[in-house]
């Protein structure tokens, strides 16, 4: 089985890099290892020539600014999607981690900009035909004004965030993890 | 003037606006206003900058069209370096132009305005979001993801990002075109051709549906504006522009765009932060013209590549031309789709897009830049003046979307009057006040890109400020 972890937020908009960071960090540590290049390449073309760096060893891993609807594609095509978010709902630093529910019909009309979770894995299931599982890691945020810096709160979180990650990728048995070269 | 229906926030739209009706005492709309609640402020902001900052700074006016204001603001800078980039570098920015258009236009049809045209517009709100047309037609919702996707993925593969790349800078482009690169654009485009052709049978067939509409979308006499190329084509980089009338006449013709100030005059009104261009020579308001992907079919008459003549030819068949009703916009915008597919190939196909050389190098020559291209909705204009030392002084924009103020104004009252009767709010008649305005395909900077709804709360408000009606989206 596959996995995709999402990176969700601004890097530019101080706590909200928090996804991005923790993506960041993943690879570091060598989980990944498709660009979001070999990843279309793949999906273009299951049979295509790849390159040394786009060998699959389970896990992709994706940064963006915002969820959009071209995401659910991708998300099909895996056992497990992780989002790794900022939250403004929860005290700063503090760490939860929810199950991703079903969408409820009465709130699909999320805008763009809160393409949610929920709506991401239901356009999955509803148009690609599978509905990965999916977990919402969210770190509470001590501020989204501009800054290419994380708070002290959020940069004390990143450590816990990362352990449940990898946690939740083991759990889903996703084959062993590796370094690989990263574009 | 007796009462007053407020739509706050337009849904479905990109931006923050909200609409007024005015009733009079007979219940009968009177007049009605599109309010631009945002202000921006970029032309003030980026005094004191270094002008060959200025692409960068200005692509992040907007995140849906990013490319189209670097575009524009390239090309001032070109013309304050007084350089003629590398025709390599022109088509470059020309594929990157047209591949942002696909992906804009795709938005707008599939993601903002087909809930509309699929679902009715008259059904309950909760029926009319995009997450319900993915359930009654999920085919063409994945086409819709598909080609927006095809577009950006464009982008990204020339531009380094989908969102604020850097890539076009002032004299060309920052790196060129290899050839692995190149071919995996043009083995995308088959793919996206289909997905227009197959939205275009069905949009043709769904027409007759709205007749109603099509007579009362903003449907009235205007001028129309923007670029041609040197044949009179469909043109979407460089060119002249061009004025025609109702009745398809030029008024004007091969007009340097860097002399826009001559013939466009911009008018202020205190209820709204988005300005009001207009036709110097007729006055302000009677100026009023149109511009973007209707505009633009209308004004050069044929696209100049064969499947979008063809489509173009097809689906105004039997209609008188120009076409007035600003309801044709979202045909427009699919012939635009496929029109730019079919000139990304042509120009991917030739040898020279390979070439090396991609940038002119010069420092400021000149005070006084403009650069105009077409973005998705329309005409966009970058005006800089620089000193001495090519730091910014003074900034002028002319943002698609401010040209079509006029018609918006003037179309949101023309379907109220048809629709909306003040004794009675029914969310059909406000849903089709709204659904004018996204014909437009209006870009209000940005801030919001509703696939669904959004909170929204309308209120009839009598003389005396007793609530009379009042309905609610949650």
């Amino acid at each position: 089985m596959r996995a995709l972890v999402v990176g969700i937020g601004n890097p530019l908009r101080g706590d909200d890099g928090l996804g991005p960071h923790v993506i960041e960090r993943l690879r570091e540590e060598g989980i990944g290892c498709l660009s979001r290049e070999g990843v279309d390449r793949l999906r273009a073309d299951e049979t295509a020539c790849l390159h040394q760096e786009d060998v699959d060893v389970g896990v992709d891993l994706l940064a963006c600014h915002q969820l959009t609807l071209e995401l659910a594609e991708p998300a099909s095509r895996v056992g497990l999607v992780i989002f790794v978010d900022a939250s403004a709902d929860t005290t700063p630093g503090i760490v939860t981690c929810r199950r991703v529910p079903p969408l409820d019909a009465e709130s699909a009309g999320a805008t763009s900009h809160h393409c949610s979770p929920e709506l991401i894995l239901s356009c999955a299931e509803l148009l690609y035909g599978h509905r990965p599982a999916g977990w919402l890691v969210s770190v509470g945020a001590a501020s989204f004004e501009p800054g290419a810096t994380l708070s002290l709160a959020a940069r004390g979180a990143v450590a816990a965030v990362l352990k449940r990650c990898r946690g939740l990728l083991r759990a889903s048995e996703v084959p062993p993890l590796r370094s690989v070269y990263l574009s | 003037m007796g009462q007053r229906i407020v739509l706050d926030p337009v849904t479905r739209v990109e931006g923050h606006a909200k609409i007024t009706l005015y009733l009079n005492d007979a219940g009968e709309v009177a007049d009605a206003r599109f309010h631009v609640t945002q202000i921006r402020g970029f032309e003030k902001l980026v005094e004191g900058r270094p002008f060959d900052e200025m692409p960068a700074l200005m692509a992040r006016i907007c995140g849906i069209c990013p490319v189209s204001h670097l575009v524009a603001s390239a090309k001032a800078c070109d013309a304050l370096m007084a350089v003629v980039i590398p025709e390599t570098a022109a088509n470059l920015r020309r594929v990157l132009n047209l591949a942002q258009l696909v992906q804009s236009h795709a938005l707008s049809f599939f993601h903002l305005s087909s809930p509309d045209l699929l679902l009715g517009m008259d059904g309950e709100p909760a029926q009319r979001s995009i997450f319900q047309l993915m359930e009654t037609h999920p085919g063409l919702a994945r086409d819709g993801i598909r080609l927006r996707q095809i577009g950006q993925q464009i982008i990204e593969w020339l531009a380094g990002k989908r969102i604020h790349p850097s890539w076009v800078v002032p004299g060309g482009v920052a790196t060129p075109l290899d050839a692995e690169r190149r071919d995996r654009m043009l083995a995308l485009l088959p793919e996206a051709i289909e997905i227009v052709n197959r939205t275009l049978t069905w949009y043709r067939e769904s027409l007759v549906r709205f007749e109603a509409e099509i007579r009362t979308f903003a449907s009235f006499p205007s001028l129309f504006l923007g670029l041609v190329g040197p044949d009179g084509a469909l043109e979407h980089y460089d060119g002249t522009l061009r004025i025609t009338d109702a009745e398809g006449r030029i008024v004007a013709d091969e007009l340097d765009p860097a002399s826009y100030a001559d013939f466009i005059g911009e008018a202020v009104e205190p209820w709204s932060y988005l300005k009001f261009p207009y036709y110097r020579p007729l006055g302000y308001p009677a100026g009023i013209y149109r511009v973007g992907p209707l505009a633009r079919l209308n004004l050069a008459g044929r696209c100049g590549t064969p499947r979008a003549d063809e489509a173009w030819t097809e689906l105004t068949a039997g209609e008188s031309r120009p076409l007035l009703s600003s309801f044709h916009y979202h045909g427009a915008r699919l012939v635009e789709v496929l029109h730019g597919l079919e000139r990304i190939e042509a120009i991917l196909r030739d040898p020279d897009i390979l070439d090396l050389r991609v940038r002119a190098r010069a420092g400021p020559n000149r005070l006084e830049g403009v650069g105009v291209a077409e973005a998705p909705r329309g005409t966009l204009m970058h005006h800089y003046r620089i000193d001495e030392n090519g730091l910014m002084t003074w900034v002028n924009l002319i943002i698609a979307t401010g040209h079509n103020n006029l018609a918006m104004n003037r179309g949101i009252l023309q379907v109220a009057r048809h629709f909306v009767r003040g004794d009675h709010i029914t969310e059909g008649a406000l849903n089709r006040v709204e659904a004018c305005i996204r014909a437009f395909d209006p870009c209000l900077s940005c801030s919001t890109h509703a696939v669904g709804q959004m909170p929204l709360r309308i209120e009839l408000v009598g003389p005396d400020g007793a609530v009379l009606d009042q309905i609610a989206r949650r």
